[in-house]
């Protein structure tokens, strides 16, 4: 186990919040095609807010503060907001486009000694990355942007979101990575903030192709290895550190279990953070839920190795439920089809499900995981399936 | 008395958990644990750097004394 591993199990055990994402603002000065956030200002946090909220994180035990937007730099304070945070010695990492970076933005990030700032490239060719953002010239901006970071030795990820649209360009905006001298690093999953973007994203053909990539992958066989058998640890096992060691906040205060599972849990201008932390229901909610309780997941071959997101599964519905785009990608990883894909194939419709039509022996069999899943659901069973 | 004195680098992350302070450095983020002792020492030290600070009229930072500029 690493020592990173290790203090995340010690602040597991303890309750300790580690990682807190904040979105200073939604406001952006792109408007990317998948992007789900609404960018006007409905009344965010103000400094002092901020800044109070921050002595709240650093009292509870926040190490890592990730900020965020929106793009981060629309706000006039970030500056104060990054220095109040490192005089608290968060330590600080930060997203953004890098459209806005100058000289002295630059500059000010060296001296603030931030940990890295990673930014959204989407392709090396501007003709794609600006049709993804709708803004003309952000490629080079951006580009020139991280050439600066660079220049005053501020670590730098370039983080490239893959779509349909950008797909074969990977290759592309990696190679342009190292020659600006950042990491690299490949999201390929759609947020479904508005479900209209999942359109955009990658189907299974493309992931294998992904998947099977050694440059993105490392070892393609250890990657792509078939799931090992499950055991009783793994079924003991969290989903994921969301509302256990990690949360993220709204720039209006809003307290979510992560950035990606929009459950609302309280706000930080109403509660104090740790009064949200310890007794938000939701929170202690998300925390009750280990692997076995997932009704279809429990019984999936994928259960110890996916990479199963209970944000995605919230947004698909329950929270207790499979998230398919990640079933899709341990498909793609692996071949071997989730329990979910199984049942999908079998039963389309849960609440039509006829229970003189299945067969009860196999408990790990697609109708089986059916059963329980209903029965945890609360789904009524009382019709025959067509 | 001398001078000088041992001086935590602005270089670096910290937190305490579970009694134990985590290091990282900014520079090359690697991470560090300091033992109880460590962690005492390191608290002494922060200590006496907001001292030498506030001695020096550069208040700790507040809100409304931290306007950034480059």
């Amino acid at each position: 186990m690493s020592l990173m591993q290790e203090l995340g199990q010690r602040a597991l055990d303890r309750g300790v919040p580690l990682s807190v994402q904040l979105d200073a603002t939604y406001r952006c000065n792109e408007r990317c095609i998948h992007c789900y956030l609404d960018h006007d200002d409905h009344g965010e946090m103000t400094t002092a807010e901020i800044c109070s909220l921050l002595d709240q994180l650093a009292e509870a035990g926040v190490f890592f503060l990730t900020l965020s937007g929106g793009e981060v730099f629309m706000r006039q304070d970030f500056f104060d907001i990054v220095e109040y945070a490192r005089s608290l010695m968060f330590c600080v990492k930060i997203k953004t486009n890098a459209f806005m970076i100058r000289e002295k933005e630059a500059r000010g990030l060296r001296n603030l000694m931030v940990q890295d700032v990673q930014v959204s490239i989407y392709s090396h060719r501007p003709e794609v990355h600006d049709a993804i953002t709708l803004l003309p010239g952000s490629l080079k901006r951006s580009v020139a942007g991280i050439r600066l970071l660079r220049t005053h030795g501020v670590k730098v990820v370039v983080a490239n979101v893959l779509m349909m649209r950008n797909l074969r360009d990977q290759a592309g905006v990696k190679e342009l990575a190292k020659e600006l001298g950042a990491e690299y690093t490949i999201d390929p999953t759609m947020m479904d903030g508005d479900r209209s973007v999942l359109r955009l994203g990658l189907g299974v053909p493309q992931l294998q192709d992904v998947f099977r990539n050694s440059d993105l992958v490392g070892d393609v066989d250890e990657f792509c290895a078939p799931p090992p058998a499950v055991n009783d640890d793994v079924l003991q096992e969290f989903p994921c550190s969301a509302g256990h060691t990690a949360c993220y906040i709204s720039p209006y205060g809003d307290l979510f279990p992560c950035v990606q599972f929009p459950l609302p849990s309280g706000n930080v201008r109403r509660q104090k953070f740790m009064d949200i932390w310890r007794h938000s229901d939701q929170l202690n909610e998300v925390r009750s839920i280990t692997a076995r309780d997932l009704p279809v997941c429990s019984g999936c071959s994928h259960v110890g190795t996916c990479t199963r997101c209970p944000g995605l599964a919230y947004l698909e519905g329950n929270m207790r439920g499979p998230s398919p785009q990640d079933c899709e990608k341990s498909f793609a990883r692996t071949g071997v089809p989730s329990a979910n894909m199984h049942l999908k194939r079998a039963y389309p419709t849960l609440s039509w499900l006829g229970s003189d039509s299945v067969s009860f022996g196999d408990p790990l069999s697609p109708a089986s995981i059916c059963l329980r899943y209903a029965s945890l659901s609360g789904i009524w069973i009382d019709r025959p399936v067509r | 008395m001398s001078p000088l004195y041992i001086a935590r680098s602005t270089a670096v992350a910290a937190r305490s958990l579970d009694g134990e302070m985590m290091i990282m450095s900014a520079r090359d983020s690697t991470l560090f644990t300091l033992n109880p002792v460590g962690t005492a020492i390191w608290r002494r030290q922060m200590e006496k750097r907001r001292v030498q600070r506030s001695w020096s009229g550069r208040s700790a930072p507040s809100l409304k004394s931290t306007r950034w500029r480059p």
